[in-house]
């Protein structure tokens, strides 16, 4: 009997602890006015929000623009436009770049912003980030007067502003103070920015929460607001960001009106949403997957024989099997976008997409291979789409007589081999987003997985940089990619995946740009 | 009589006495319903297993995208098609290999490794603390986090995940083993041996293992089991068997993806796990009734 | 008693010990750098490996060791690289979850099996008590985390009726709260109960066959009065006992069913910590646990 009490005991002090710990929440629960607040979800967990630092797309969505402001910001074409500055002053070769700030903007800690913080700010991203580095030549920024600043490098940059407003490691204006205060990691540890939006509440794995940021003042004209840039009016006091990260708890909160918008998600899911008024769906052009060729050690390090893998490979097959749709994905044998005018071209197309499974036999035999020592493709387990592309290509090059091995490893061991342990693959796969300069793509960088050291093509992309108009660059471009096709091969573009924001349909002035953009959107009336 | 009669004679009765006992055993075994259902499944399993390569020697690999998500009965695809177009009958059957084999081999190398620890430490009280406590330690941690850590540190692989889910049972069985032998151990005709001066190894394995046999391969099944059961969990999480291989729960975590399109990549593979470890649990149960001396 | 409680808690050392050392080595031999998942994909090899340097991931290893048991002796479990919050904290707010699923699912199992238990009991050889056999067996074959993929399936794919997977604290109302744990608790409960009706038949059977019953009966006490005034009182001491011990059970089966339902529990902070190399908080977790198993055993 005594057992017995024990138990019962033991069940209502467990239910009390729950109980209590729930109950203390309830102020700062995110549902308490479940009408006004905006609940979207990322497609992963992340809480690291340096975007300076963290690359990962999560970190952008819920800080790029929101909480963080930069010198530099980009409309939908990809084109700077002025944010926290009123503009600049560029000289005629592009070595001289003056900003003139905007005035009495102000921190979420109540500070004003000065030529001191910009200058702390910008030479940090300087300093932490590579492309950076080469970009600008290790030159830094200093202070002009109170509201100028100013760079003065050696060598010329035309595309320095173009870096500046949408490179994956983002110039983020903090304060000088947050600067110093960095700790052992480099990392910051307070998020304090200029934006329309401060952070409230970080909850790990389960939400963060931004308030309004009722010191904003806005720039631009209201209602003129473009891809990134532009009047940020955040009508919506509360925005929570539910870390989900399981598909089908993300599908059933946004049927159950639990959250209000997503991306990222599945495209066996798009379907539930498409035909259903309750919703709106936005697509847009993404990624681009790719197969990056290990350049430094094994079979791939080899020209000839990474010609031959191209020539088996049938994009068609793989993008559908990890799709499911031709409406998400076209077929696109650029390396830049479409949409990016000045820079995209077919050059090389006749290379794309070939399915040859004969030509590759005759280019691999030219080139040596003994069609017996297997293809090593690293993949992470994690990633349905690319995984599902690894198992088609995997079927197509042993269709060639090329025996194919896949190593699947979660998403740390992935990394781990893929940037520590070149000896172990020959390849791998992943997406890249658009990039205003051929330059910033990561996978011709020297320092990145696949290491791309051929020294034409670092010499063409230096030269890029280095041009002092956009024709002349987009010249030196074209002749790049088709070398890249056809000689090269450093990395095999797939295509270009569209991807899709999913959204209740009483939410408007949703913006849709490689992440969803937030800080116009209202609540119908 | 002259002593060698004598021997022979007791050689006889106990070759008749052997046999009795065996013929006994198998009598009630077939006539314990449990036992004989358990077996039945467990054997089809196998037999289908074996059998894959024969029936589709195409193998398990084979994709054809545009067919993906086919529905059961459609096209030839008798269970339908999974996200990529393979056969998800094709798959169940060469997934039954990897997961029976993975069950088999945890259970077999447990079984062994259980007993040799189990004996030793009954045997030896020195070694018997030291053995134990290592036991303790290992059946402290989660076993399903233990073999995600034990994985994620090998690496992906059948082998490593035969290896790391031995690591987690291997107590279990060392556990039963040891507690049973310590009764044998203290029986008189140990006791008679060990003055007649046979060796330790000579009693540890031809006297006392023989007689802890019984418990020790009824948890042998349980494991067995239970590998299937844990081997399925942990791909599922995507930490087991390095995909594309089709084991079990490698099909059912490409089918938590599409689980709102293709209710077959769940069910199907979701049915034959639970059978097969339906058939080896009730197998378990039969065999402790049959071999349990206090039933009838 | 003293005495006793003071060998046991000897006896605990030498064996965390040895779980510190393996989980350390565990942890810290997995391929894997926090350092580059704190960076995102798109970070350079110089930049992740300035990170490792600055977070002291580049000491040897036994440094490593001892530098983090130093901290456990004070008290310290570390600090999460990720998690930017206190460790206890972290620990406390991931154990609410699993413990209100736990409870549920216990309750759940109990109301399930004991009345079935009794059932067979009272129909001992004849076709009821065999259907009930079959339950607990089919019960106790069935993966958790299988069943809960086959619930998902009906009640959130086809009927709609339950949310696919979720968690809502109490805060937000009961109502819903249950709601949302239902599937998973069912889930997770299933298992244990197939054991709670096989302890609760035969401690029924026992108490039915014992003379005080045979007594009662010949008294002509009503067949209902027999069964819920003098046998199922008696039978119960052994079936709470039984859904006591399933409460530890079910606390560890509960970290593969967190996964299936995404409930932001222990289960899942380990997975997540696991798939991320947070070390820290792989390593307190599993002492954490280690600890409770081995004084609870």
């Amino acid at each position: 009997m005594k057992r017995c009490i024990a138990i019962v005991l033991a069940l209502i002090m467990a239910f009390s602890l729950c109980a209590c710990g729930g109950s203390s929440e309830k102020n700062d629960t995110p549902a308490a006015e479940a009408s006004r607040v905006l609940h979207l979800v990322p497609a992963n967990v992340t809480t690291n929000l340096d975007i300076m630092s963290n690359t990962s797309d999560e970190a952008s969505l819920v800080a790029s623009g929101s909480i963080f402001e930069q010198l530099v910001s980009a409309d939908a074409d990809y084109k700077p436009v002025p944010e926290l500055c009123t503009g600049w002053d560029v000289n005629d070769d592009s070595t001289e770049y003056v900003y003139h700030l905007r005035e009495g903007v102000k921190f979420h800690n109540g500070e004003t912003m000065t030529a001191e913080d910009v200058v702390a700010s910008m030479n940090r991203w300087i300093d932490g980030v590579e492309t950076a580095a080469n970009f600008t030549g290790g030159a830094h920024f200093e202070k002009v007067d109170d509201a100028t600043v100013r760079i003065v490098m050696e060598q010329p940059c035309a595309y320095l502003n173009n870096l500046m407003a949408s490179y994956a490691n983002r110039p983020i204006i903090v304060p000088k103070s947050c600067i110093d205060s960095i700790g052992d990691t480099g990392l910051l540890t307070e998020f304090i920015g200029t934006g329309p939006y401060k952070l409230a509440e970080i909850k790990e794995d389960q939400y963060i929460r931004l308030e309004k940021n009722p010191d904003y003042v806005p720039y631009g004209t209201p209602g003129d607001f473009s891809g990134w840039a532009g009047y940020k009016s955040a009508p919506i006091e509360t925005v929570v960001f539910d870390l989900v990260g399981d598909e089908s708890t993300i599908i059933s909160g946004l049927q159950t009106g639990l959250y209000n918008a997503c991306s990222g998600i599945g495209y066996d899911s798009f379907e539930l949403f498409a035909d259903n008024d309750d919703f709106d769906v936005t697509t847009s052009d993404a990624e681009m997957p790719m197969m990056i060729f290990n350049k430094k050690a094994g079979l791939a390090s080899d020209a000839a024989f990474r010609r031959g893998i191209n020539a088996a490979l049938n994009s068609d097959e793989m993008l559908y099997g990890a799709y499911g749709s031709r409406d998400f994905y076209t077929l696109c044998s650029s390396y830049m976008f479409p949409s990016q005018e000045l820079w995209y071209t077919e050059a090389g197309s006749e290379f794309y997409n070939q399915a040859d499974a004969a030509k590759a036999k005759e280019l691999l035999t030219e080139a040596g291979y003994d069609f017996t020592e297997p293809f090593k493709l690293l993949v992470a387990s994690d990633s349905a789409d690319f995984y599902n592309m690894a198992v088609v290509v995997k079927a197509q090059l042993e269709a060639a007589g090329i025996p194919c091995e896949l190593m699947t490893y979660d998403w740390s061991t992935f990394v781990e081999i893929r940037n520590n342990e070149p000896e172990k693959y020959n390849a791998f796969i992943t997406s890249f987003s658009p990039k205003t300069v051929p330059s910033m793509n990561l996978y011709l960088s020297t320092g990145w997985a696949g290491w791309c050291t051929d020294e034409r093509i670092q010499n063409d992309l230096t030269a890029i940089n280095l041009s002092t108009n956009s024709e002349e660059g987009a010249a030196i471009w074209e002749t790049l990619q088709e070398y890249m096709w056809s000689e090269n091969v450093p990395v095999v573009n797939f295509g270009i995946q569209k991807s899709f924001m999913i959204n209740t349909a009483d939410v408007e002035n949703l913006g849709y740009m490689e992440r969803i953009v937030y800080v116009n959107a209202s609540f119908a009336e | 009589m002259t002593n060698e009669q004598i021997r022979q004679e007791r050689e006889v009765i106990k070759r008749r006495l052997q046999k009795e006992h065996r013929q006994l055993t198998v009598r009630k075994f077939l006539r314990n319903k449990l036992a004989m259902i358990g077996s039945i499944i467990t054997l089809s399993m196998i037999t289908l297993a074996l059998l894959a390569p024969v029936l589709f020697p195409e193998g398990p690999l084979v994709t054809s995208v545009f067919e993906r998500l086919t529905r059961p009965g459609v096209n030839g695809y008798l269970l339908g098609a999974d996200n990529l177009g393979r056969s998800v009958l094709v798959r169940l059957l060469y997934g039954a290999r990897i997961s029976l084999g993975i069950g088999a081999g945890v259970g077999l190398l447990s079984m062994l490794f259980g007993m040799v620890l189990g004996l030793y430490a009954c045997y030896y009280p020195k070694l018997d603390n030291v053995i134990m406590r290592v036991c303790d330690a290992l059946s402290a941690i989660p076993s399903t986090l233990l073999a995600i850590a034990m994985v994620a540190m090998l690496g992906g692989g059948i082998g490593n995940l035969i290896l790391s889910l031995t690591v987690v049972s291997v107590p279990r069985v060392a556990r039963v083993a040891r507690s049973s032998a310590l009764v044998v151990k203290e029986q008189t005709y140990i006791e008679a041996m060990r003055s007649l001066g046979a060796s330790d190894s000579r009693i540890i394995w031809l006297h006392i293992a023989p007689n802890i046999l019984s418990p020790v391969v009824v948890q042998a099944s349980y494991i067995f089991a239970n590998a299937i059961i844990t081997e399925a969990a942990l791909s599922f999480l995507g930490v087991g068997v390095p995909q594309p291989e089709p084991s079990w729960g490698n099909i059912l975590y490409d089918g938590k993806a599409v689980i709102h399109k293709a209710w077959w990549m769940i069910v199907y593979p979701g049915i034959a796990t639970a059978l097969t470890v339906l058939g080896l649990n009730i197998f378990g149960d039969g065999l402790r009734d049959v071999l349990d001396p206090h039933t009838n | 008693m003293k005495k006793y409680i003071i060998k046991r808690l000897l006896t605990l050392i030498p064996v965390l010990i040895l779980v510190s050392l393996v989980i350390f080595m565990l942890v810290h031999l997995t391929p894997g750098d926090p350092a580059a998942m704190l960076l995102g994909d798109q970070a350079k090899d110089a930049e992740i490996a300035a990170l490792r340097e600055k977070m002291g991931f580049n000491d040897p290893l036994p440094v490593q060791y001892f530098r983090w048991l130093g901290g456990v002796l004070r008290g310290d479990l570390g600090e999460s690289v990720f998690i930017n919050d206190s460790m206890s904290h972290i620990l406390l707010e991931h154990m609410g979850p699993p413990l209100a699923l736990t409870c549920f699912a216990l309750v759940l199992a109990a109301l399930f099996a004991v009345p079935l238990g009794i059932l067979a009991a009272k129909s001992r050889g004849r076709l009821p008590d065999s259907i009930v056999s079959v339950t607990s067996m089919v019960g106790i074959s069935m993966p958790s985390f299988l069943l809960g993929l086959l619930l998902i399936l009906l009640f959130a794919v086809k009927l709609k009726w339950l949310p696919a997977s979720g968690y809502v604290p109490i805060s937000q109302g009961w109502g819903k709260h249950l709601k949302y744990l239902t599937m998973p608790a069912i889930a997770l409960g299933f298992i244990e109960s197939g054991l709670m009706i096989r302890m609760t038949r035969s401690a029924m059977l026992e108490v039915l066959d014992s003379d005080y019953i045979r007594a009662a009966r010949a008294k002509g006490v009503s067949l209902f009065t027999l069964f819920t005034k003098h046998a199922l009182r008696n039978a119960l001491i052994p079936i709470v006992t039984v859904i006591g011990q399933s409460f530890m059970v079910l606390l560890a089966g509960a970290t593969v069913v967190e996964t299936v339902f995404n409930i932001p529990g222990l289960g899942q902070l380990t997975v997540n910590s696991v798939l991320r190399r947070d070390y820290e908080v792989i390593q307190a977790i599993v002492l954490l646990i280690s600890v409770t198993m081995c004084s609870s055993a």
